[in-house]
């Protein structure tokens, strides 16, 4: 069995939320650096599971010291982490954001382009596209490197036109993106529009046409000119940005050719990392309250399977069934592996691949099913004690027909409350926790007696608390 | 300035420049080095081999996708795919792919699939030949399930491998030879195991094979009884057991292949088992929305079936009561009408079950007579449609 990924990485603070999941700074505890990791949980998200697959098996495919390496991924409960090479220093964007609001210098410029060149020069060979080139995707690292990152993940390696791809970066997209089917008609010369537009980006702290409406500026990507860098700029600089922003992908030129640009020859070797900017725009971030603080979506905690508050479905009857094994009870040996990831039912299921179903085994069955409720009918609220003589209750053992009328006269404080303290102490790790849910227990039955339907109203309101949540986060 | 990853400045032309021979001869020399890895001893000595072939192999491949200045003639590119084939090159290569680097196993799966779709004369030339000289596929099939026994870098090997055989899944004549080989059982193992990359690849080429040429999938392989009753154990076993993803992917595969007009001999032994019923009903309450909907599309095909054994009959009425009250609150929040429809029509299916059970035959007691008897000449045509109501209730809604 794998270990769990909780053991393996320490989490450290979020670094980030998005549509796709929330991203983690994180230690990986055999070899002490620092990662990053994307949690994406694939309960909650509209993304198909093989289509983020596929992003990840993109990744994997990576290896190069211009892009953000790719190291792992882990599914535990329902979430996938992915597990990333760390970048501290944040992005370019945040460079614009916190250091360079009007833009960076041009030597700096062509220092950070060269390097995505590089890396893209690596993807392209292998003919694949990034297709979200842009500075908040030009990753720093801590020691003032460049690196490419942000790849697949969230949806942009096999883009198709969902709503928010193609709203999120319209400002960067080449002609032939938007004016044709994607996956058809373009090809790696995207990527180099979209590094002319993040030269220009770099440049002047803002993309081009960046204060129009970006449907618009989409609307009117194709039949309108090139955008132009003006202003008082090398001429080399205006050029490069000109090469990279011709309109037919044919006869923009590709990033080898671009290597060799003046743009990029005239300042090559005299900048070796931008460590100075990254530490200022660490600085000014650390004061950025808002910078850090920032709420995951999902807690990496709560774990979707192992949650107590389970909402009652319907137990599904198979008793009387002749039926035998569901499946070979050969494989039933490795099931405790993922435990997690078996519901209860499953696990009925599986005793009945052991058990052959007799008439007693049958009422053995439904009377282990209901015990959760028979147990504590009769008794007090202080009665938690599950070795209780069960035989007692065996006569009383609910019949289908009429559990649904124990349902709707459920006994709150009994058959919830008290039931589910009883769990909690039964899980408690030590002794001093158990004693306090004990307390707890105790608490509440005085305040249940003193408040008679106090157990009652206080379930309500959290079903319906969770039931907003739930909807919300459906919804979200 | 930067430490320099391999192969990244490789001056090409000086090496182009230098052999201007014929396109074959690249051949040749990945021929050569592959024959020394095996026989170079010591670690400098390999790597010096391994380099070479890296080399050799991206010129390859500049030379294939015309990324050569200037352009390769079309005479040369034939004779190059020729001599590709001629010297069995794959073949020698999945040999040693646990030898070639990183970057060169990529290059490999990169040179094949463009080799994959070359034609000439309206002929798929590589795919023929991979046809009639089958070993290579074996051995790729071979290959992907030993790379996971090897120490080194065994799940790059795997994907690599495995993007490799899902290339060759695109071409039915392939697709043919991998459905024959037994070592295709291996994949559902492999999705079980706890690797996310490596379950989740095996998932990825079982879907592909049963998925992309359906009538092939039908005519030749679901028509034999052997192949359907182990497909299905096998598919339940993953279900049952397996991770969060790989139970969401197995249920969605299987749903997705029984509601294909001709699988209806899957689907027909599928749906009568009672087991199989069960697995589904039990998938349907586990906590994942996700995980409930998939088992409802094949939940739905076993309710909608007019003929339904006895066993699953039974299953049914049993649960009559508790079916309903589930289907209160499932699937409420689900916009798509289509599913919307999917679900009234089977709530009025369970709810035309009789009530109490009894021994009575299990078709004579499905109510609604009306809408049953309509959706019973022809649940598996609607079905496959992707439109269970589609025909069978124009009053609903």
């Amino acid at each position: 069995m794998e270990p769990s990924p909780t053991d393996l990485y320490s989490i450290k603070e979020c670094v980030g939320r998005g549509n796709f999941g929330d991203v983690y700074k994180a230690v990986d505890n055999r070899t002490r650096k620092l990662v990053a990791i994307k949690v994406v949980n694939l309960e909650f998200t509209d993304e198909d599971i093989s289509l983020l697959a596929q992003e990840i098996f993109f990744l994997a495919e990576l290896k190069c010291p211009y892009i953000t390496n790719y190291l792992t991924t882990i599914v535990e409960d329902v979430s996938m982490w992915i597990v990333m090479e760390y970048c501290g220093g944040g992005s370019c964007a945040d460079l614009i954001k916190y250091c360079y609001k009007t833009g960076l210098p041009e030597i700096k410029v062509s220092f950070i382009i060269k390097n995505v060149l590089l890396g893209l020069q690596y993807l392209h060979d292998q003919k694949k596209i990034h297709r979200d080139i842009k500075a908040a995707n030009i990753l720093l690292t801590d020691s003032g490197q460049i690196k490419l990152g942000d790849f697949g993940v969230s949806g942009k390696m096999t883009a198709t036109l969902k709503r928010d791809t193609f709203v999120g970066t319209p400002y960067w997209m080449a002609p032939e993106v938007i004016s044709r089917e994607i996956n058809d008609g373009y090809d790696e010369k995207a990527d180099i529009w979209s590094l002319g537009i993040t030269t220009y980006e770099l440049l002047k702290g803002l993309p081009p046409l960046s204060k129009y409406e970006p449907m618009k500026v989409i609307a009117n990507l194709v039949k309108r000119k090139s955008p132009r860098l003006h202003g008082m700029f090398n001429p080399f600089t205006k050029s490069f940005i000109a090469k990279c922003l011709i309109k037919v992908p044919q006869e923009r030129p590709g990033t080898t050719a671009l290597l060799e640009s003046e743009f990029i020859l005239f300042y090559k070797d005299h900048i070796k990392d931008i460590k100075d900017d990254v530490d200022v725009c660490k600085n000014i971030k650390a004061r950025d309250r808002n910078y850090f603080n920032r709420q995951p979506k999902f807690s990496i905690n709560d774990k979707f399977y192992n949650t107590l508050c389970r909402i009652d479905e319907p137990i599904w009857d198979f008793n009387s069934m002749r039926g035998g094994p569901v499946i070979d009870s050969a494989v039933s040996t490795d099931t405790s592996t993922s435990n997690h990831n078996w519901s209860p039912l499953t696990e009925n299921m599986k005793n009945e691949t052991i058990t052959p179903i007799t008439m007693e085994s049958d009422t053995q069955r439904s009377f282990k099913k209901l015990k959760q409720y028979n147990l504590y009918e009769l008794g007090s609220g202080m009665d938690i004690d599950s070795d209780k003589n069960p035989e007692e209750n065996h006569s009383n053992s609910l019949k289908p027909n009429n559990e649904e009328d124990v349902l709707t006269n459920l006994d709150y404080f009994n058959n919830v409350i008290s039931y589910c303290l009883q769990r909690m102490s039964e899980r408690a790790k030590d002794v001093d926790t158990r004693q306090r849910v004990t307390n707890l227990l105790q608490q509440f039955s005085e305040t249940e007696s003193n408040v008679p339907g106090l157990s009652e109203v206080f379930m309500e309101e959290v079903m319906l608390r969770m039931d907003r949540i739930n909807t919300y986060l459906t919804n979200k | 300035m930067f430490k320099k990853y391999k192969n990244q400045d490789l001056d090409m032309a000086f090496w182009w420049k230098k052999n201007p021979k014929t396109s074959s001869d690249y051949v040749k020399l990945v021929e050569e080095q592959l024959s020394k890895i095996s026989s170079s001893t010591t670690a400098d000595s390999k790597r010096k081999v391994q380099e070479e072939c890296s080399k050799y192999l991206m010129g390859l491949k500049h030379f294939i996708i015309g990324d050569t200045d200037p352009k390769p003639t079309p005479e040369a590119l034939d004779e190059l795919y020729l001599a590709i084939l001629r010297a069995d090159l794959f073949y020698d290569l999945i040999i040693h792919f646990n030898d070639l680097e990183f970057e060169a196993r990529k290059e490999v799966s990169l040179i094949f699939s463009i080799c994959l779709g070359y034609s000439k004369d309206n002929k798929f030339v590589t795919v023929d030949y991979l046809v009639s000289q089958p070993r290579t596929i074996t051995l790729m099939l071979r290959s992907i399930e030993l790379a996971l026994q090897k120490k080194g870098p065994s799940q790059d090997i795997f994907l690599v491998l495995g993007n490799m055989i899902i290339e060759c899944i695109k071409y039915e004549q392939l697709c043919r030879v991998v459905l024959k080989d037994q070592q295709l059982w291996k994949f559902f193992e492999l999705a079980r195991l706890p690797n996310f990359e490596i379950s989740t690849e095996s998932l990825q080429i079982l879907s592909n094979v049963f998925t992309t040429h359906s009538n092939l999938v039908s005519k030749e392989f679901f028509c034999n009884e052997y192949n359907r009753t182990k497909f299905i154990r096998y598919i339940n076993k993953l279900m049952a057991y397996g991770s969060y993803v790989t139970k969401r992917q197995s249920t969605k595969l299987l749903a997705s292949l029984i509601v294909i007009r001709s699988n209806n001999q899957l689907m027909n032994q599928y749906i009568e088992s009672a087991d199989n019923l069960k697995l589904i009903m039990t998938l349907m309450t586990d906590k994942s929305k996700n995980l409930q909907l998939e088992s409802f599309n094949v939940f739905k095909v076993i309710v909608a079936n007019p003929r339904k054994t006895k066993p699953v009959f039974d299953i049914l009425t049993k649960n009559r009561t508790k079916l309903l009250k589930y289907f209160e609150t499932f699937g409420l929040d689900n916009q798509d009408t289509t599913f919307a429809d999917e679900r009234d029509f089977i709530i009025r299916q369970i709810e035309g079950l009789p009530r109490i059970v009894s021994s009575n035959e299990g078709n004579s007691l499905v109510g609604n007579t009306g809408e049953s008897s309509n959706i019973s000449t022809s649940p598996i045509s609607d079905a496959s449609n992707g439109n269970l109501m589609g025909r069978s209730n124009p009053g609903s809604i």
